[in-house]
């Protein structure tokens, strides 16, 4: 048997729980926004149904980082863990686009009058294709974002990773009242469609610094060096 | 089956294990012993591969273990308190057991679902302790690995389940012969078991020898100062007490004969000291002194 089966059957387990969850509650909100629609009371509103299978992308990382240490003492390496969870992450993101935008089509084939909002309307496209895609760079995208905060974290600790969003966030506060983010609005709210796809790109980056830095990672958090000492013996 | 060669490896710059040499060739069950901090677990992650070297070289059954794919199909670690999710219960560990060892025998680990009386469908993190290392057992001894490594594999077991563990042990043993290291801080719970004893102390490997050879040191003398003093004379002294005139010694030396015969002229007592006693004084540096 390939020895990759193993740590990738474990992480699918793993994710299971959150995911099926999410999927429940995202069901849950369908049903509920749709009954709305029935009775007439929501015309005006534009309600938003991707919300729970969004934000479980970002605490993935977070929520099933404890597959390390099982996949490691089972025989594992810290690769077959990170290609396990990536993996696992891409099959569980196509099933939440689909998901989702099943429910979007079935609410508008319904004669409901609720208006889901679907963040591929700002690219003014009616392809469907658009739509999985839009969906699926946010989902990839803040799965990444989740794993590289989490492999931060992991690798070199709760202050140093504490630090580094610190400094992010002046420079990012600095950037948006002194400079000019006109042009990064721009592309977020009229070409949608090049900024997913943006997201799509930093998406790889971010996972494959997470791949480098976990391939050597510690076995306990925050263990690792962020300069090599010298050796004690 | 292993080879070590002036293996070291340091936490930061706190060294964990230091020119760590030991070889063998034979499948075996190996007994692991040391104190506290002495680098055992060390030694164990870095066997297992869950750990990196960072100076010698390592082979463990033809391979290189860190970050190698392989070494899942030739060494299972068990760890003291062995990680299990929150999700598992003991078919999700038999399923995972299979799935990560190719020489994974399912008989052996129904036969010992059995024999230990495990619920199958309880979710482990309800076990209580000794359940949980009668599951780590079962996970150890079904994977059939070349390299079984077990950390403290009775903890948690009342008599009637040691009796058990070490019977299931030594079956499965003599069917496929493998290298099993068993390690413990209480060696008089496995010296039985194993052929050898690797001693480890202050970061290295101090001791492997034949556990009957191992057994043989350790004299314990008794009587009145007067008459041990002239015995001990020129022996390395493991530990010294004093109870009024009279003293309790305990000297590295191999029991013998020759032993018993010198103490009977001299009219002291001798006996064989327990091996975990002998060892805890040998590698207690603080006590030792010339005689």
């Amino acid at each position: 048997m390939n020895t990759f089966t193993g740590p990738f059957r474990l992480m699918m387990r793993e994710m299971s729980l959150t995911f099926y969850i999410n999927a429940a509650i995202t069901f849950v909100l369908f049903a509920f926004y749709n009954i709305l629609g029935f009775m007439g009371v929501a015309d005006a509103g534009v309600f938003i149904l991707f919300g729970p299978l969004f934000i479980v992308f970002l605490i993935y990382p977070f929520a099933n980082f404890s597959g390390y240490k099982y996949i490691l003492s089972l025989g594992g390496t810290r690769k077959q863990f990170v290609l396990a969870l990536y993996l696992t992450a891409f099959i569980y993101s196509i099933s939440s686009v689909v998901i989702l935008n099943l429910f979007y089509l079935i609410t508008n084939n319904i004669n409901s009058t609720i208006n889901l909002l679907h963040l591929a309307e700002l690219t003014s496209s009616s392809n469907w294709l658009v739509y999985l895609w839009v969906d699926f760079c946010w989902i990839f995208f803040l799965f990444s974002l989740g794993m590289i905060v989490k492999t931060i974290w992991f690798n070199y600790g709760t202050v140093l990773t504490l630090t580094v969003a610190t400094l992010l966030l002046i420079i990012g506060t600095i950037i948006v009242v002194f400079g000019d983010i006109s042009w990064l609005l721009e592309v977020i709210f009229m070409n949608h469609l090049q900024f997913v796809t943006s997201l799509f790109g930093i998406s790889l980056v971010f996972l494959l610094s997470s791949y480098l830095l976990m391939q050597n990672a510690p076995l306990e958090k925050s263990d690792r060096l962020l300069w090599r000492q010298k050796k004690a013996y | 089956m292993i080879k070590l060669e002036n293996v070291s490896f340091a936490y930061g710059n706190i060294p964990a294990l230091k020119n760590v040499n030991i070889s063998e060739t034979e499948p075996i069950i190996m007994g692991l012993w040391g104190r506290n901090g002495s680098g055992k677990t060390t030694f164990m992650k870095l066997l297992s591969g869950m750990e990196n070297i960072d100076a010698g070289s390592i082979n463990v059954n033809g391979i290189t273990p860190y970050n190698n794919k392989e070494a899942m199909n030739n060494i299972t670690y068990i760890q003291e308190n062995h990680p299990f999710s929150v999700l598992w219960n003991v078919e999700d560990t038999l399923r995972y057991g299979e799935l990560f060892n190719k020489n994974w025998d399912i008989e052996l680990a129904e036969h010992l679902i059995a024999l230990f009386e495990l619920p199958r469908k309880k979710k482990i993190k309800n076990f209580s302790k000794g359940m949980q290392t009668m599951l780590q057992i079962v996970l150890g001894l079904a994977s059939k690995a070349p390299v079984t490594i077990m950390d403290e594999p009775t903890n948690g077991l009342d008599a009637y389940m040691r009796k058990q563990f070490y019977d299931a042990l030594l079956n499965t043993y003599e069917e496929d012969p493998r290298f099993i290291i068993l390690s413990t801080h209480h060696i008089d719970e496995i010296e039985a078991m194993c052929e050898k004893i690797a001693i480890i102390n202050e970061q290295t490997i101090v001791r492997y020898e034949e556990t009957e050879e191992l057994k043989m040191h350790g004299v314990l003398l008794s009587g009145s100062a007067k008459s041990i003093e002239s015995l001990i004379e020129g022996h390395t002294i493991l530990e010294k007490r004093k109870l009024g005139k009279q003293i309790n010694v305990m000297i590295d030396d191999i029991f013998t004969d020759e032993w018993k015969l010198r103490a009977k002229e001299a009219g002291v007592t001798v006996e064989k000291a327990k091996l975990q006693d002998y060892l805890v004084n040998y590698t207690t540096k603080k006590e030792v002194q010339k005689g």
